[in-house]
């Protein structure tokens, strides 16, 4: 059953990464990516990650993608003319150098893990639940990278509306 | 039932893939960016998988690390995005191309 999701998931996360890259007009590259967002949330969700689903959801399907809409609407953008279509000299290569990175992805399938396992056992989600156990070590071991991620934020927020504004 | 590890890395390539193929083909700098989240989501997924079958936090703790530097990504880029579009008329990678000798 498990299985059978995935695969249906990981199917429409593939369609959508298809339509963004082939869809003509912007926004409707970006309801596809919405849609492999949604479809790999769902697979997070099927590894046991519930709360990454629902950030992902949040986030990406909801906060990052609603800002990629705005600009879209914002610029009032068309679908891409004529060049666009044909299959170019550039375009060719680009398609080239991707099917080579896809085929070294691929090579380390073949490796083999250590075996080695950390402390996220499915007795100890069991027993505090998954949220609870994330947020241990969030607050607790990786704390400073957490505030370095606040820090980011803040300047991410300063660096957009300065460079979005009109006049310096 | 678990899902194989295999499948999950199978995936998140091909999810990766179409997001450097989707960089190096199209022009418009806006799906160029969705095509970078587009691989960042990829990175994600393997990230996740190997945290279930590791049975370890911290494949999930650099998840959210990851979204949030995605989030940041984002809003600077749709914010060059506007300003080039501003001053230069134009939301197409090509035909920016002060920097060229």
């Amino acid at each position: 059953m498990t299985l059978a999701l995935f695969v249906v998931f990981a199917v429409l996360a593939v369609a959508g990464a298809v339509g963004v890259i082939l869809c003509k007009s912007p926004i409707h590259s970006a309801m596809s990516l919405v849609g492999t967002m949604v479809a790999l949330g769902v697979i997070y969700l099927l590894h046991h990650a519930e709360f990454i689903f629902v950030v992902q959801l949040m986030v990406y399907a909801g906060a990052v993608m609603m800002l990629v809409v705005f600009v879209i609407m914002l610029l009032d953008l068309r679908a891409e003319g004529e060049a666009e279509g044909r299959l170019t000299g550039p375009k060719a290569f680009g398609l080239l150098l991707g099917g080579l990175l896809g085929a070294l992805l691929l090579v380390p399938l073949a490796a083999r893990l250590t075996g080695l396992t950390g402390d996220m056992t499915t007795d100890a989600l069991v027993r505090v639940g998954s949220v609870e156990f994330l947020a241990g070590k969030l607050f607790g071991e990786y704390l400073l990278p957490f505030e370095i991620v606040s820090l980011l934020l803040l300047a991410g927020l300063v660096g957009a509306v300065t460079i979005a504004k009109k006049r310096l | 039932m678990m899902i194989p590890l295999s499948y999950a890395l199978t995936l998140s390539a091909i999810l990766f893939t179409l997001g450097v193929v989707g960089v190096l083909t199209r022009r418009n700098i806006i799906v160029l960016l969705m095509c970078v989240e587009l691989m960042l989501n990829a990175v994600n997924l393997s990230f996740v998988a190997f945290a279930h079958h590791l049975e370890s936090a911290e494949g999930q703790l650099y998840v959210l690390f990851v979204i949030a530097v995605a989030a940041a990504e984002a809003a600077v880029g749709l914010a060059i995005v506007v300003a080039l579009n501003r001053s230069r008329k134009t939301v197409y990678a090509d035909e920016v191309s002060l920097l060229k000798g």
